[in-house]
């Protein structure tokens, strides 16, 4: 079977506003999810590992301040995840759903893994008695689970790019009781993104450092110099992993971001060097009198090295699916009115949940009952 | 046809059935639950009672417990399930109103930020902050139900949409309002159910007896008010589709009447457990959730069957084929089906042609493309168990069925057979080799 005739046609349905803008806002959705998701498990990653080899009253105290922000930054990770989740639809579902089908089980699974893993972080969180061993056994449920989710997510996403191996996986089963193991690049992606999502989440012990600064400087440049160690180990093994998966493409596909695709070379290039500038921001940061202005470059240097990364990994999937497209283009129907009602409201919205924040973390008046 | 069909051997509509229905229970919870937060909390506030206050603390918890966890989840499931099950209908969907989900989710990035900052902000914030951040919940809670209403009654009533594609029209559409005001009803009555559950936790007595009467008054207040909102529902619901509901469809009559006799039961349970107040049992609280589960899943579950044979009414039937012509449709219409031939015309099929010998072949695949969207082999609206049951057991006698699937008097909820009479004649052999290997 042609794998051209198998891929669904994208409807009747035009498109609510211009390619560019949704893929922007794809890409967009994309890198606030992931760094999100960074945090979850760089935070649950941590916390779990000085519970079980950190020493000192430093330890233990980063350890329950990590297990107690678990979920708090899982609420982020899912909500901004519905972003993406939106677009990719809008944009690629009609390879989107028919991955996801060809793997509907698995796939499926994701959701209860999500909803036991974020328990799991609840009990982690909230359990009174913080010398249980119940806590470690939770968080470690949940690491494993997020583990799964993120392989279940990988095995679709290099799916939904090949679809030349959809018909034969279809017609030898329509139960969606597979995976897509025989991928070449599957572990190679997998190792990559999950070390890379690793090694930016810990910056998240960088930021807890920034924000205890300056009434506890010790604790502050401990947790600054802790988290900045992590950062650079992990993520000098996710570039090694980065570099297998761009060899584990084949020739056309890797050759876009050696040179041939001007955008994909550039991508590619600015995000490996905005990581190793953060790796030095961090390791300045060390040796500073006041880490604090070092520490603030890691962070958006290495946000910015996310958002490139995000856009070669939107290339590299356009670049995979463009013999799939069908002759008929998407058409466009500008949704004018919702679209500016949204956009007005995305702004409104951030502003208040800004202005919650504040009113958070600064109350007027003391606690009063 | 166009995306590859799910084969789930229990049957796929049960599948999203269960999902929905444990979505929508604590969704709209999750709505109600804020209101009830805050007027509770100002109630305590206004008696100085310490011992409600400290009540509501604890029943803050397993609020978020069950919305931000439970609820956005499975809110999640939804998407998940629906896409697997119904690609075709999700893509619509999510294309059409794709702003309008958009909207939704800045609503629900708020209502998500201001209830964690309002349950750790118990011993932090101020009396006023913290109520503020309570109102900032539930307003941004209710403006997500606004949204989504929208959506959701469009695929039951989409209105005028289906002549100008106007995506405000298939927004506010003829069911919108009605259905806005039952559900923030629904929503308040099932704070009140939800909050006997904690209430009945309490061992202080006089604490216990004045929160169950305060939750009793929600669930009585709310399951009264929703009458009328439920009335100018069904009113403003097409009145050939209505009539399925009120005796011509078995299945249909059934759901709207165990609504009926459901939430009945509910406002009865929540009434002794106004009366015993300080002596209500944690039994009674889960008969009243109980018997409020039963309502909210029959009424989702007649809203399902009002909607057949389509999935978007009068636009595409529950099996994901258009029931008109439309610009770049690629023919997957019923018409053009009915020329072309579904097999011919299908993505994800091994057999195109058919023979004498490889009918039931043909047959099967015809089977999974038209009937297993809402039928399974086996499991839920089990084939092979509906045929014995009408008494079709022969091959001629299921062909002459299948050529008027849509007119059968009490099973009018079916799409019409889609495409040539060969592929009429493959699929009733199928059935009946379905039907005769199982008696």
């Amino acid at each position: 079977m042609n794998a051209q005739a198998v891929v669904p046609y994208a409807g009747p349905t035009p498109l609510p506003a211009a390619v560019w803008l949704l893929e922007v806002l794809l890409v967009l959705g994309f890198v606030l999810h992931i760094l999100a998701v960074n945090g979850v498990l760089g935070a649950t990653l941590i916390g779990l590992w000085i519970r079980w080899f950190g020493e000192t009253p430093e330890h233990k105290r980063l350890s329950d301040s990590l297990m107690h922000s678990t979920t708090s930054l899982l609420s982020p990770a899912i909500t901004f995840g519905i972003v993406p989740l939106l677009f990719i639809q809008v944009l690629f579902g009609n390879f989107f759903y028919t991955s996801s089908v060809l793997i509907a089980w698995p796939w499926l699974m994701v959701i209860a893994l999500l909803l036991l893993a974020y328990y799991s972080l609840y009990i982690g969180s909230w359990w009174k008695n913080r010398a249980s061993k119940l806590i470690d056994l939770s968080v470690f449920v949940a690491i494993v689970f997020f583990l799964l989710i993120a392989f279940i997510f990988v095995n679709n996403m290099t799916l939904l790019i090949t679809p030349e191996k959809w018909f034969a996986m279809y017609a030898a089963d329509p139960t969606g009781m597979r995976l897509n193991l025989s991928d070449p690049t599957l572990i190679f992606r997998y190792a990559h993104m999950l070390l890379a999502a690793f090694g930016v989440g810990s910056l998240f012990v960088v930021a807890l450092g920034i924000f205890h600064f300056k009434k506890e400087p010790d604790y502050g440049r401990f947790l600054i110099e802790y988290g900045g160690r992590w950062f650079i180990y992990i993520t000098g093994l996710a570039m090694v992993a980065g570099f297998g998966f761009l060899f584990s493409l084949s020739a056309p596909y890797r050759q876009l971001f050696l040179g041939q695709s001007a955008f994909g070379t550039i991508s590619l290039l600015l995000g490996i060097m905005l990581g190793l500038a953060a790796i030095f921001a961090i390791s300045s940061a060390f040796h500073a009198k006041d880490p604090r202005r070092c520490a603030w470059a890691a962070l958006i240097l290495s946000a910015l090295g996310v958002v490139f990364m995000a856009i070669v990994r939107d290339r590299l999937r356009d670049a995979f699916i463009a013999p799939y497209f069908h002759a008929a283009p998407l058409s466009v129907r500008y949704q004018v009115g919702p679209m500016a009602i949204f956009f007005a409201l995305f702004i409104l919205g951030l502003a208040f949940v800004v202005y919650m924040l504040g009113r958070f973390f600064r109350p007027e008046r003391p606690a009063s009952s | 046809m166009n995306f590859p069909v799910w084969d789930v051997w229990f049957g796929s509509s049960i599948l999203i059935a269960i999902v929905a229905v444990v979505h929508v229970f604590v969704s709209h919870f999750a709505v109600g639950g804020g209101l009830f937060l805050v007027l509770t909390e100002r109630k305590a506030y206004r008696e100085h009672d310490s011992g409600l206050l400290s009540w509501l603390k604890l029943h803050s918890a397993f609020f978020v417990l069950i919305t931000v966890v439970w609820g956005a989840v499975t809110g999640v499931g939804i998407w998940w399930t629906i896409a697997l099950i119904s690609p075709q209908a999700t893509s619509a969907l999510i294309r059409t109103f794709v702003w309008f989900w958009a909207i939704e989710w800045v609503f629900f990035a708020i209502e998500i930020a201001a209830v964690l900052m309002y349950y750790y902000g118990w011993d932090k914030l101020d009396r006023r902050t913290h109520l503020w951040f309570g109102w900032a919940y539930f307003v941004a809670a209710w403006m997500s139900l606004f949204v989504i209403n929208g959506i959701v009654d469009f695929m039951l009533t989409p209105g005028k949409w289906l002549e100008d594609f106007q995506v405000w029209n298939g927004f506010f559409n003829p069911t919108f309002f009605p259905s806005l005001f039952f559900r923030s009803f629904l929503s308040f009555a099932l704070a009140g159910v939800y909050a006997l559950i904690t209430a009945a936790w309490q061992k202080d007595p006089a604490l216990k007896a004045k929160v169950v009467r305060w939750s009793s008054i929600w669930v009585l207040l709310n399951a009264i008010l929703a009458v009328p909102a439920a009335y100018w529902y069904t009113q403003s619901i097409p009145p050939a589709v209505w009539a399925l509901a009120k005796g011509t469809l078995p299945a249909a009559t059934y759901s709207a009447m165990l609504i009926g006799l459901s939430a009945f039961l509910a406002f009865v349970l929540a009434f002794i457990a106004w009366l015993l107040a300080k002596r209500t049992p944690l039994v009674l609280s889960l008969l009243v959730l109980l018997a409020a589960f039963s309502a909210v899943a029959s009424f989702e579950r007649l809203r399902e069957i009002l909607r057949k044979p389509y999935i978007i009414f009068g636009y595409m039937y529950g099996n994901s084929i258009y029931s008109v012509p439309l610009d770049g449709d690629m023919g997957l219409n019923l018409p053009t089906l009915n020329e072309r031939g579904v097999l011919r015309a299908a993505n994800w099929v091994q057999t195109r042609e058919i023979h004498e010998d490889n009918m039931i072949q043909a047959g099967r695949e015809v089977f999974r493309l038209e009937c297993q969207a809402c039928h399974s082999l086996g499991g839920y609206r089990d084939i092979g168990r509906l045929l014995r049951r009408k008494q079709l057991t022969s091959q001629p006698a299921i062909l002459a069925i299948l050529g008027v699937l849509d007119k059968v008097p009490t099973s009018n909820v079916m799409p019409p057979f889609a495409g040539t009479a060969k592929e009429e004649e493959a699929l009733s052999h199928f059935l009946t080799s379905v039907v005769q290997s199982n008696s």
